[in-house]
């Protein structure tokens, strides 16, 4: 049965419209950045500096100016990164820690305070282990000037995340609502298998949603990386000093919690955002199930999206804003950029991702449990 | 009249009503720039420019000629006395040598431009930044100070426009450029004006399909198109529908461009209605000699116009859709679409560029054609419905 509803879902053409208009608008927005006028030769030429794989279009046509040109990169590239190699040597997170309290005004009081100043500490710790295992080292485009983590793992992840979510939502609204519109509800609801069968296609919409979202992420990452070559770029840590980039106006390396690499990194990221969408979906079968109406739903759900990110901007300085982040479910969302590494001050500490994911499916599950409930109680 | 009025009924359900206002509250504080003022980063210096540019606007009209210069030059020794009175009281500053303005805009400087500094000096610069920039009530004589400098920067110049383009200005773009008084209207005024009419359209947009979407798919699932198809009263109640969509969004634009005009009045802006269109730092108006609040209307009618009319699109589309999925789908793609549109047509409408070798007036005129477009396309629509078979619904 959840094949046939799977079928049914991926028949919906007009999915597939909004796919490719998503599409469009990704590979637009990586254009913009990475692919217009002389901006891609110019990201192949970095990428042959930084692998030391030389200019194959120089070598090939052997033209003065493309070798000059070039050399011109490659000496760049050595004054950037001679420019930043100092960016470990006076870190400290504490100082970063006092800064942002003063630029941002947030005060935190007490206990939390003490909280807070414990996760710095570790935090200081891990960039002592960065310096102790040289993971500082490592080519990779110049964050300050490319942005490549700020884009990959800030916009275009952001937009990607809404998309997605969106791309679940209507495919588990169609398939849960398709009785209701092609008013067939009664005769399936005459028989008992037929009561049943709203497990199986809350199940298949949020498969083919799944599907769906991977073939939308494949398909924009794919561009990217055409884009902004990563070849043997892969092995170099997201806390390499070139990859730095500024943030709230200090420039200061990316402290992850643990030893990532560029490769796990990014595993590390479609597998939390799959799992996001996969939260999506299971908010979205509990919300039909209250509503019973694929209308309404889309509408209630991207409102409370909405509010809680309004929610989100209210702090109190204490323990709460903790809470209040761990069972928000637009936290992963707004910090975004900053996954598996130094970010929110409330979320200074390991793991939060995760806990963040746990306690949004518990959320939801309970929601879709409890939507579930009130759709037989009616039935019955 | 009474099928209009029932099929208004029919358009605000009043559970998408209610979803509707939740919306653009939250939408509001989101991403509108009034709800947020007075604060700083509105092409401001801080939260206190606009403020007050409000009270020279109370103190001296809404404009000052240069005749009058010197009462911004009295306002500004008012000012500079009061934080005389600070700075005496001051015992950090007063310790450091520190007891006039004078002796502080110095010392100030003589701190930037050194290239090292030793501990006290640093802790000097901390409090003179305390003292000019995050002190409540100094901080804010500074900024009012700085304000009053952005405007004296504009006397005799032209502001923005070389001598060399000067010469190949005509007559009027000349005596355009070169005025003999400034208009007390602060940028940020403007800023917050055009950045929230591009959310404004965004929200009128997307009420719009809400509304009409969720109208048009309920008719066509309730399985009653045949039967108005079936006779000749039916068959024109499409058109009804047609005009109720257009009235539908007329009422949430002019309520929503109604209530966002209101807020100008809690929020201190309503006095800068009278000033005229363009200030020191910005003058490129078509239109500057109309006056702002002028200026706000004409720009309202446009996003309007375009909404409204606009609406007749969102009609044929919501009459595509089959079932809610592909409305939200349509609604999507076609909203983002209507979107863009508005946003690059209101960009910088009444601005004047020169030396582009386009028509000043090219984006107002594409707002008319999109108009005109929308009403021939509602025009094949009604006869299109007139002509059908029953099997086509």
């Amino acid at each position: 049965m959840i094949l046939i509803e799977m079928k049914r879902g991926f028949k919906n053409i007009f999915l597939w419209i909004l796919i490719a208009f998503f599409l469009v608008f990704n590979f637009l927005s990586i254009f913009e950045n990475y692919a217009e006028n002389d901006k891609k030769n110019e990201m192949s030429f970095m990428h042959s500096v930084m692998t030391g794989t030389g200019s194959s279009s120089a070598k090939d046509n052997q033209q003065k100016d493309e070798i000059a040109l070039y050399s011109e990169v490659e000496k760049a590239y050595i004054d950037y990164k001679e420019q930043f190699s100092t960016l470990y040597d006076n870190l400290d997170m504490m100082k970063i820690l006092k800064i942002k309290e003063a630029k941002t005004g947030y005060k935190p009081q007490g206990e939390y305070k003490n909280f807070i100043e414990k996760n710095y500490k570790k935090l200081q710790k891990r960039v002592e282990q960065i310096k102790k295992t040289n993971e500082y080292e490592g080519n990779f485009y110049p964050g300050n000037i490319y942005k490549t983590h700020g884009f990959l793992y800030g916009k275009l992840k952001r937009s990607l995340m809404i998309q997605t979510a969106i791309i679940m939502m209507l495919s588990v609204f169609y398939l849960l609502d398709y009785e209701r519109i092609n008013k067939t509800r009664d005769i399936v609801l005459a028989s008992k298998r037929g009561r049943k069968v709203a497990i199986d296609k809350a199940v298949a919409g949020i498969m083919v949603g799944i599907i769906d979202s991977m073939l939308l992420m494949t398909l924009t990452y794919v561009y990217y990386f055409i884009n902004v070559p990563y070849k043997n770029l892969w092995n170099t840590a997201v806390s390499a000093v070139v990859m730095a980039e500024s943030r709230m106006q200090m420039t200061y390396p990316f402290i992850t919690f643990w030893d990532m690499t560029e490769r796990k990194y990014f595993i590390a990221t479609v597998i939390v955002m799959i799992l996001f969408i996969i939260a999506v979906g299971l908010c979205s079968v509990g919300i039909w199930f209250i509503f019973e109406n694929s209308y309404f739903s889309f509408i209630f759900q991207c409102i409370i999206y909405l509010l809680m990110m309004t929610i989100i901007t209210y702090s109190w300085c204490n323990f709460f804003d903790v809470i209040r982040l761990l069972i928000n479910p637009v936290t992963l969302y707004c910090t975004g950029g900053g996954w598996f590494m130094e970010n929110d001050m409330a979320l200074s500490f390991a793991n939060n991702e995760f806990y963040c994911l746990m306690v949004l499916f518990f959320e939801m599950g309970v929601l879709s449990a409890t939507g579930y409930c009130k759709y037989r109680r009616r039935d019955k | 009249m009474i099928i209009l009025l029932k099929e208004l009924r029919k358009i605000f359900d009043i559970r998408l009503v209610i979803g509707i206002i939740v919306f653009t509250v939250l939408i509001y504080n989101m991403f509108m720039e009034i709800t947020r003022h007075p604060c700083g980063g509105q092409c401001t210096d801080s939260s206190y420019d606009i403020p007050f540019a409000a009270k020279l606007v109370d103190e001296f009209g809404p404009k000052i000629e240069f005749d009058e210069w010197y009462k911004l030059e009295n306002k500004e020794k008012q000012i500079e006395e009061k934080i005389e009175k600070e700075i005496a009281g001051n015992e950090i500053l007063n310790s450091n040598g520190i007891t006039t303005l004078k002796e502080l805009y110095e010392k100030k400087n003589e701190l930037y431009e050194k290239a090292s500094l030793n501990e006290n000096e640093k802790l000097l610069e901390k409090k003179i930044d305390e003292f000019t920039l995050y002190n409540e009530k100094t901080g804010k004589m500074f900024f009012e100070l700085q304000h009053l400098e952005n405007i004296k920067e504009f006397r005799g110049i032209i502001y923005g426009v070389s001598k060399k383009d000067v010469a190949k200005l005509d007559n009027r773009d000349a005596k355009r450029m070169t005025k003999q008084y400034v208009s007390l209207l602060p940028e940020g005024v403007l800023y917050i004006f055009e950045e929230d009419m591009k959310y404004m359209s965004a929200l009128i947009i997307i009420i719009s399909f809400v509304l009409i979407c969720a109208y048009q798919i309920r008719e066509r699932l309730s399985g009653v198109m045949p039967l108005y198809v079936s006779t000749k009263v039916g068959r024109k109640i499409f058109s009804v529908q047609l005009f109720a969509s257009i009235i539908a969004v007329l009422i949430v634009s002019a309520l929503q461009l109604g209530i966002y005009t209101l807020m100008y009045y809690p929020k201190g802006l309503a006095i800068f209605w009278s000033c005229e269109n363009w200030s020191c730092a910005r003058n490129s108006f078509l239109f500057d000699g109309i006056s702002f609040g002028t200026y706000m209307f004409i720009f309202e009618m446009a996003v309007l116009m375009f909404c409204v009319f606009g609406a007749i699109f969102v009609y044929c589309i919501a009459r595509l859709a089959e079932n809610y999925i592909w409305g939200i789908i349509f609604s999507i793609i076609c909203g983002t679409g209507m979107f863009f549109t508005v946003k690059n047509l209101t960009y910088e409408m009444f601005d004047y560029e020169l030396n582009t070798g386009m028509s000043v007036y090219i984006k107002p005129i594409m707002i008319v054609i999109i108009c005109v477009a929308m009403c021939l396309i509602a025009k094949i629509r009604i006869n299109r419905d007139k002509a059908r078979d029953i099997y086509q619904m």
